[in-house]
């Protein structure tokens, strides 16, 4: 009797270490995502770079109070970027309008050799021209690329001809702190995309009767 | 800074669970044949699918297969080219003989130039090293999909539009020739069989 007695307390403590009495709602929205949340969120580099109509646009101020999917690329990329940004936008289009008002798509471009402002408006007017794609000197670039913890590996620039620019393969999804917490790696479908960004959109705009 | 989810790539570009041995190419040579080999590729990859028609082109969308050695190529499909002359080539191919096979290479006449590469990852960053060949060992799967092995086609001979067919040679080792149509798919589209 008394050794189930010891098995009651035991069984009480863990259970009660087990399960805390107040979840984060963050964490519970993750639980349902098809995103992999990152351990340690990382913050939206706080630099300046130029929009695709030659404004400046400030990474951290530009993208506060919203949800942003942020993609490293290049225009000149021959998959992996067109098929990102295309699934990208085809999850735009299945977001409520009230959701796709809160959410800010982001291209950076790696390749300042080739990606000038008018190319990146050529190339997001083909995809989505309600996207924003943000390029600079190359310096600046990878200055972004590395306060968001990534180092560009070397690549060479031919004189003549094509070139691919190393990028990471994520999508980031950065919450309205403009904290990169989630990321979808290629293959994603825009499904689960806009099914996540409905998710948590209810943490920070809760609607009414939503839970 | 995902570990679990460039596994999950990895695996994918790997295909069905199995390890797939590839050959990185070297000192820059390439595996086009000329064109007279393309030509009777065509005409050897019609007779091996065994099609009662004789002399005509395969059907747009059939998707090829080499009965003796056991080697099947389906989910063709070829990326519509975004602002570039350049595309992207996926497939599903199956082994079901009992011998492992090589893909050697891909030809097309409508593209100058076709390669077998695939993406790498390295600290995060994500780049691409050409093949030169890619295994296709004995009863198992190899996935050409975007983010993995994949197919390069450069220098395209016109514009191509979402649903066109395009043909495409893969080159086995054993299996010989084998023409596919591939069907061009939007790039939103590209990334399953379906």
């Amino acid at each position: 009797m008394k050794k189930l007695t010891l098995c009651a307390v035991v069984l009480a403590i863990l259970t009660n270490a087990c399960i805390p009495t107040e979840t984060n709602p963050l964490d519970t929205a993750a639980r349902s995502m098809t995103a992999a949340m990152f351990g340690e969120p990382r913050p939206m580099p706080a630099r300046t770079l130029v929009d695709q109509n030659g404004d400046p646009f400030d990474l951290r101020i530009d993208t506060q109070d919203q949800l942003t999917l942020l993609f490293f690329g290049y225009t000149s990329c021959p998959d992996i970027c067109p098929i990102t940004m295309a699934t990208v936008a085809r999850a735009m289009g299945m977001l409520e309008p009230s959701l796709r008002e809160r959410v800010e798509v982001l291209f950076v471009t790696l390749d300042a050799n080739r990606d000038g402002v008018d190319e990146v408006k050529a190339w997001l007017g083909g995809i989505d021209s309600t996207f924003i794609g943000v390029t600079g000197s190359q310096e600046e670039l990878e200055g972004v690329l590395a306060d968001f913890g990534y180092v560009m590996p070397p690549f060479e620039i031919p004189t003549e001809g094509f070139y691919e620019v190393p990028h990471p393969a994520e999508v980031f999804l950065f919450t309205p702190e403009r904290l990169a917490r989630f990321g979808y790696m290629p293959n994603t479908p825009p499904e689960a995309i806009a099914a996540d960004l409905a998710i948590l959109a209810e943490v920070w705009w809760p609607t009414e009767g939503g839970e | 800074m995902s570990g679990a989810g460039m596994d999950a790539h990895r695996q994918r570009a790997g295909g069905a669970n199995r390890r797939v041995g590839d050959g990185r190419r070297v000192g820059g040579q390439k595996l086009r044949g000329r064109t007279g080999l393309v030509a009777a590729a065509v005409a050897v990859a019609i007779s091996a699918c065994g099609s009662s028609e004789t002399g005509g082109e395969p059907a747009p969308g059939a998707s090829g297969a080499a009965p003796e050695a056991g080697v099947a190529v389906t989910g063709v499909r070829v990326l519509a080219p975004a602002a570039s002359d350049r595309s992207s080539f996926y497939a599903t191919i199956r082994n079901d003989g009992d011998v492992p096979d090589t893909l050697l290479g891909l030809e097309s006449t409508l593209v100058a130039d076709a390669s077998l590469h695939e993406m790498t990852m390295r600290d995060g960053m994500m780049g691409m090293s050409a093949l030169e060949w890619i295994a296709v060992p004995a009863a198992s799967s190899v996935e050409l999909s975007p983010g993995g092995l994949h197919g390069m086609l450069e220098g395209l001979s016109e514009s191509w539009e979402v649903g066109d067919s395009i043909p495409v040679t893969l080159r086995f080792a054993k299996a010989g020739p084998l023409t596919v149509w591939a069907t061009v798919r939007d790039p939103a589209d590209a990334r399953g069989n379906h």
